[in-house]
């Protein structure tokens, strides 16, 4: 008889679940909603939030439901399975946006480049972006990717320790060296640290390097896979002159293993004097800033003789913004996307957060933190020439061997010729591969098919 | 008989369902995916037949992956037994003072989530604030190596790290078995002159050998599937010196797209693991020694 109770409990149970379950809130709010994901990370969710608020004044018959968390893509990709994806995306980790944009699940975003922008209706949508600032996102001349900010990267440094021992900032590789090796000699104070246990952070320094010894043409032909492109001269005397940083003892004992917040907060602790890093530096740590602690950024030291500009800094906005091709209401996702990159709400984002959006005017309407406004005022004294490459976005095989090989030359475990060897390899293995999904960059142009 | 039975399967029936829905069909189907191409983004699949196998095999870091994951499982194989055992005797032969205060003390990590352990130990091995470097300067020692971003030091920091964190509960099976060992075997030894040492060889070690079988298939499955404190202490590095075939699927199933080469890997751990547990369970497979 116990057993019997026992069992009917459980049948009632296992009824009950089928009502005593939870709701999907975009559903509970009928059809007119559009519904965005987001990554949330270090930039929070106010910006999102406030881009949905002022969507809903825009467009109030619309309900605006936008959310995120720190897995969007991990925990929304089953939806592009099933064919239901939100109206607007973006994700980081593990996402592959040159992967998603050749499956198909990627919208074209010509239609909506080309409408007024918000807020500025005499301007159509792409003329607010900076220039160049569109071209990461875009495939065969068509835009498909919004960047969501301006990064700029270069050196770190700690204006109130340069100025107390009256450091001034090299502009050549030489002067850095000499740099370097004033502050071992005077100070306790390691010249660098750097976030080991990621070697794209010190790859900034190196990309720099190879930029200012080639010119944007080697950076053209090693972002094009041009056979021989890793094992030229540049790409090993970059690697070698990365590696004499280590050598020289100029790196902080066990930088090697630092994580990004461990090597960050290391520096802001003054146990450094500089870290490679990007523009989102300050907001990153502004938790953990001491008091009166003001960071400048400087260009990777150049050569007189080199083929690239002395001061340019390496400059992006890759791809981050996108409408999925089988979204319920793709148009949506498009203005959200027309309201969230307006010239005020961008304001709002650099003013908020910290951090610069692409978008051309943004920095004049609010107050620039001193660490942004370094930046910007680097590029203004270089003339404005910036450069980046793109293959640390289309090959990501290519790029974690990159982190992989270059990591391996700073700890000395593989010699400058090595790293070209196993860069080129691994560029062979992407040209044969007939899967690999191909691109094609020109010298400061539009992307072409290959 | 026949109405057990019936009623025995009636009451396995759920769970049997459930396990068949959510452990053997998605092996099927992850089988048959090693088969195809697929980004894991779309339902686009092509057949690959044999592709993928042939791109594993010719992979270098598949197999450099597999070198490290059976480096981790053979240390963790013989160090956590070997320890676990002395451990376990020390506490139910009362060899040490304060028994019970090691019982709970080894057995602590495994109140901790793998996670937690990670991040314990990725601070603890920070070569500028972590403990283990502090305390090494506080004895003079200089040049200390940076732990985690050396390709020679990594490895061993998470077998160290992998030890401490399962020893505890190895312990604890042990130190059950032992219990169950009935205190006139002891007895008859100390009558017959037998020391310690003679004891646990021919009393203790052949009477819990069915409890090392069950400890040799779970330090296996153990060792093969170490994926989250390699994930979060060194990610595989510095330059894959401790990525193993775990963190390997993760790599190519969710950073680069590429589900089916993917699942062939996992595919391929699985048969290993499996071969490997019943290989263990054939070498050892005399039967429980009785007294």
């Amino acid at each position: 008889m116990k057993s019997k109770i026992v069992f009917g409990l459980l049948v009632l149970l296992y009824a009950c679940s089928f009502f005593l379950r939870g709701e999907d809130p975009a559903a509970q709010m009928g059809d007119r909603v559009m519904e965005g994901v987001f990554f949330q990370g270090g930039y929070g969710m106010e910006w999102v939030w406030a881009a949905a608020a002022e969507f809903e004044r825009a467009h109030p018959d619309i309900t605006a439901y936008v959310w995120g968390n720190p897995r969007a893509w991990d925990q929304t990709r089953p939806r592009f399975l099933s064919g239901n994806p939100p109206d607007v995306f973006w994700g980081i980790h593990n996402i592959n946006f040159w992967v998603n944009l050749n499956d198909g699940l990627v919208a074209n975003l010509d239609s909506l480049m080309d409408t007024p922008a918000y807020g500025q209706e005499h301007l159509k949508f792409k003329e607010t972006f900076m220039a160049g600032s569109l071209e990461e996102g875009q495939y065969e001349g068509q835009q498909y990717f919004l960047p969501i900010t301006y990064a700029i990267n270069g050196i770190w440094y700690n204006k109130g320790m340069f100025d107390e021992h009256g450091w001034t900032i090299p502009a050549t590789w030489d002067e850095f060296l000499v740099l370097c090796e004033l502050i071992t000699k005077t100070t306790d104070i390691a010249p660098m640290t750097h976030q080991g246990k990621y070697p794209s952070y010190f790859g900034m320094i190196y990309r720099g390097l190879i930029y200012k010894l080639g010119g944007e043409a080697l950076l053209v032909d090693l972002d094009n896979l041009e056979p021989g492109a890793w094992q030229r001269p540049e790409v090993i005397e970059a690697a070698r002159l990365s590696r004499q940083v280590i050598a020289k003892g100029y790196a902080l004992e066990g930088s090697s293993s630092f994580s990004h917040t461990e090597a960050q907060m290391i520096w802001l602790q003054e146990k450094a004097a500089m870290i490679p890093c990007g523009t989102w530096l300050e907001s990153e740590m502004k938790h953990a800033l001491p008091p009166g602690f003001e960071m400048r950024v400087m260009p990777v030291p150049g050569f007189i003789d080199g083929l690239g500009g002395v001061g340019a800094m390496e400059a992006s906005a890759g791809p981050a913004f996108w409408v999925p091709q089988e979204s319920a209401h793709p148009e949506w996702g498009m203005e959200y996307l027309r309201v969230l990159l307006s010239r005020k709400l961008a304001g709002n984002f650099l003013q908020e957060i910290g951090s610069m959006q692409p978008i051309i005017g943004s920095d004049k309407d609010v107050p620039v933190p001193p660490a942004t406004q370094s930046a910007l005022d680097v590029i203004a004294a270089a003339d404005g020439e910036t450069f980046n490459m793109r293959f640390t976005s289309w090959y990501l095989e290519l790029d974690n061997e990159f982190d992989n090989a270059l990591g391996a030359v700073l700890n000395g475990d593989t010699t400058p010729e090595e790293f070209g060897v196993r860069l080129e390899a691994q560029a062979e293995r992407l040209r044969r591969d007939p899967d690999t999904i191909r691109f094609r960059r020109r010298l400061s142009g539009a992307l072409a098919q290959d | 008989m026949q109405r057990n039975w019936k009623a025995g399967l009636l009451f396995i029936l759920p769970a049997l369902l459930f396990y068949m829905l959510f452990m053997i069909v998605p092996y099927g189907l992850a089988f048959g995916v090693s088969f195809v191409k697929w980004r894991g983004v779309s339902m686009d699949m092509q057949f690959f037949g044999l592709g993928n196998f042939r791109m594993m095999f010719s992979d270098p870091y598949f197999w450099k992956a597999l070198t490290n994951t059976v480096f981790f499982t053979v240390c963790t194989g013989v160090i956590v037994p070997a320890l676990a055992l002395y451990f376990a005797v020390s506490v139910t032969r009362r060899l040490v003072r304060w028994a019970r205060f090691y019982r709970i003390t080894y057995f602590f990590p495994n109140l901790i989530s793998q996670v937690a352990i990670a991040v314990l130990w990725w601070f603890a091995l920070n070569p500028q604030f972590g403990i283990f470097s502090n305390f090494l300067r506080l004895f003079g020692m200089k040049d200390l190596p940076s732990w985690l971003g050396d390709p020679v030091w990594a490895p061993w920091c998470i077998v160290v790290v992998k030890v401490w964190a399962a020893v505890g509960f190895y312990m604890v099976l042990y130190v059950s078995s032992i219990e169950g060992i009935p205190e006139d075997y002891y007895d008859a030894c100390r009558i017959d002159g037998a020391g310690e040492w003679q004891a646990f060889r021919h009393v203790t070690l052949p009477l819990i050998s069915e409890m090392m079988k069950v400890s040799t298939i779970f330090l296996l499955l153990n060792g093969f599937g170490t994926f989250d404190l390699v994930r979060i202490m060194t990610d595989g590095g510095p330059d894959r010196s401790t990525e193993t075939l775990a963190t390997y699927i993760y790599e190519n199933a969710f950073e680069l797209g590429k589900f089916g080469y993917a699942t062939t890997i996992a595919m391929t751990l699985f048969f290993i693991t499996f071969s490997l547990a019943m290989l263990s369970l054939w070498v050892q497979r005399k039967q429980a020694v009785e007294y």
